[in-house]
């Protein structure tokens, strides 16, 4: 009786096993249908690496931003050049009039009207 | 006759004061072989009490580098109005340069003195380089510079 146990507990332990084994490759085969109708995964992966070095980039932009700020920091003419020149074109208020284009100031130095001439080698 | 000479009375009484009233000054820089790239000066004019009077001169056409000029940019905030007019090239290395301009006799024997701040690309701003009293007695006198400038004279 025992034994007549025994053999019918292994008999479904192997039924169960191997319907178990059968409906996992059942279900695996779904998704190799599926991914017929997706994209090559090639050209899916070559899409992932370049997100993923767009992300790089971005961090090594930024990385590099931050330390050319600090750079700048300790230059101020490589950085604020840049910036003055957005400042000078948000501020619309550019270079200074050059000689001859425009009068002299009046800060009561020079006589009104005369421009000073000017040599140089 | 008497019309001619009345003519001429009113003409002389209207010019003599102008004439009085300015002076041709001519101011020459002598650059140092300093080596670099050409530097810009903000040539000014401070009164007896040491307050700005106002800009002669600024040798280089770009505002940005404007607060190079440390001494300079401080008295005026960067006012670029303030040289408008009286702006030109910068000055090479070894270089000179040599302004005649019509200046207010008032600004000599009266405490007045002349400022020139230096500055040169990737080099050390040089803030009051040169520093002359304007007197008569001042003119022709070479001052020597301190980094960029060899000497600065002024004559009439």
């Amino acid at each position: 009786m025992k034994l007549a146990f025994a053999l019918l507990l292994m008999s479904t332990t192997l039924g169960a096993g191997s319907a178990a084994f059968a409906a996992g490759q059942g279900l695996s085969l779904f998704p190799d249908a599926s991914l017929a109708s997706r994209p090559a995964p090639d050209a899916a992966l070559t899409l992932i690496d370049d997100d993923g070095a767009e992300g790089d980039d971005k961090g090594e932009g930024g990385w590099f931003w931050s330390l050319s700020g600090g750079d700048a920091a300790e230059d101020d003419d490589d950085c604020d050049e840049g910036d003055d020149d957005d400042d000078s074109a948000a501020r619309g208020t550019g270079n200074a009039a050059k000689a001859g284009t425009a009068p002299p100031p009046q800060n009561g130095l020079f006589t009104n009207g005369t421009a000073p001439v000017v040599k140089s080698n | 006759m008497k019309s001619l000479i009345a003519a001429l009375a009113l003409s002389t009484a209207l010019v003599a004061p102008g004439l009085a009233l300015a002076r041709p000054v001519t101011l020459t820089v002598n650059m140092a072989q300093y080596g670099g790239p050409g530097a810009y000066l903000a040539i000014y004019v401070t009164d007896a009490s040491g307050a700005y009077a106002g800009s002669l001169w600024m040798a280089g056409g770009k505002s940005k580098y404007y607060k190079h000029l440390t001494d300079w940019a401080q008295f005026t905030g960067g006012d670029v109005a303030q040289v408008d007019g009286i702006t030109g090239a910068s000055v090479g290395s070894g270089r000179s340069l040599e302004l005649t301009m019509d200046l207010a006799d008032a600004l000599f024997d009266a405490g007045y003195t002349l400022h020139i701040d230096a500055a040169a690309e990737d080099m050390r701003d040089s803030p009051n380089e040169v520093a002359v009293p304007l007197t008569a007695a001042g003119a022709g006198v070479p001052a020597p510079g301190r980094r960029y400038i060899a000497d600065f004279t002024y004559g009439f």
